[in-house]
């Protein structure tokens, strides 16, 4: 048996498993983004459910808390500009994914795409924080003067969101450096 | 040194130059992760009335009569939780070490950056066990102890969608590298 006919059903096999995955992580990221929207209008839609799961969260006095129309689509609205960041960050984890589902392991979109990744989730791990202090405005913005609430608070899982999308970046750097050190060296030899 | 050796040897020292500051960015950034992590919980862990005060608040419950043994084995539990963060950051350290030596795609790495995904898969799934042990060992002294459940928060489902994207593009790395290696057997 030669070489070649020995490694090619090893590669078609693992060309197979990695269109298999990539077509699941394309159903995950659509289906997540999708969902994230959902419970995101849902949540707002409710006074009952920001009553119950934004203010706890936020650590505001239900007392001092409006909760009328406005105030709710503000809040949407807020909530959104976090939300958009994540949705495009898993549109571009989409597009890689399509990539390899199609049987582009070596695309030089693939290093660009997790670069796009890695800045998304650090502007994330910061976006969360600020808009938590928004939110914490905007729900206290009719209460009397005194009992408003401004509140800045930075936790470990925007850190670690964060430090996630440097892990992410760093490894597209990483790919890009790689690739084009190796077209360097195939050019040296 | 043949020239095969020396252009290897100035391969890798690019790649250090190049990457090196970013390596070194990731690993201070997962060490610091850690530690806040480790003395965030260790320090509220060790003063048995934050812990009535604070689990008690999130339980709706008065925890103001725990027994120390309670409290130690949650406790535990904590550190238990802890351990396998700590291998999350021993990972990460070991992936940028490889990145650092220019062993970047290479079956060596790809092999820590799946171990790092599983690693992060794990804790989610640790945090989720956890919680409701904790609950459990806190409330067992109470004349009516709240039922075992499992809950998730929605920051766990963040956390394991990107422990699973990092396990994902393990695989991905894993499969280029044999096809790479299939294509430098058959040329």
């Amino acid at each position: 048996m030669s070489i070649s006919s020995a490694t090619a059903p090893r590669a078609q096999s693992q060309s197979t498993n990695l269109q298999c995955l990539a077509a699941t992580m394309c159903f995950v990221t659509a289906i997540g983004g999708a969902l994230a929207e959902l419970v995101l209008a849902w949540v707002w839609f409710w006074p009952s459910t920001v009553e119950t799961l934004v203010v706890p969260h936020l650590g505001l006095p239900i007392a001092s808390v409006s909760l009328d129309g406005t105030t709710r689509l503000m809040g949407f609205l807020a909530s959104m500009v976090p939300l958009g960041v994540l949705l495009y960050a898993l549109h571009q984890a989409y597009q890689l994914f399509d990539r390899y589902r199609l049987g582009e392991v070596f695309s030089p979109e693939a290093p660009v795409r997790l670069r796009r990744i890695g800045f998304c989730m650090i502007a994330l791990g910061v976006l969360r924080p600020l808009t938590n202090t928004a939110l914490g405005l905007i729900l206290t913005a009719h209460a009397l003067p005194g009992q408003r609430i401004l509140a800045i608070a930075i936790s470990l899982d925007d850190y670690m969101i964060a430090a996630f999308g440097g892990l992410v970046l760093a490894i597209g750097h990483v790919m890009v450096a790689a690739a084009s050190m190796a077209d360097e060296h195939s050019k040296i030899i | 040194m043949s020239i095969t050796q020396h252009g290897v040897a100035a391969y890798q020292a690019a790649a250090t130059r190049r990457i090196g500051p970013m390596c070194h960015v990731i690993r201070a950034a997962a060490a610091i992760w850690f530690a806040w992590t480790a003395i965030r919980s260790i320090s509220h862990w060790v003063t048995l009335g934050a812990v009535k005060n604070s689990w008690g608040r999130y339980l709706n419950v008065d925890l103001s009569g725990l027994p120390f043994s309670h409290h130690m084995v949650a406790f535990a539990i904590t550190l238990a939780n802890l351990t396998i963060a700590a291998f999350v950051l021993v990972f990460i350290w070991r992936l940028f070490g490889h990145y650092l030596r220019g062993s970047i795609f290479s079956i060596e790495s790809v092999a820590q950056m799946r171990a790092l995904g599983w690693t992060g898969v794990t804790a989610v799934a640790a945090d989720l066990i956890a919680r409701p042990l904790i609950k459990s060992v806190l409330t067992a002294h109470l004349a009516s102890p709240p039922p075992f459940a499992v809950w998730a928060e929605p920051n766990d489902i963040l956390h394991l969608v990107m422990a699973l994207f990092i396990v994902a593009l393990a695989h991905v790395f894993k499969t280029g590298v044999e096809i790479a290696d299939d294509h430098r057997q058959f040329i």
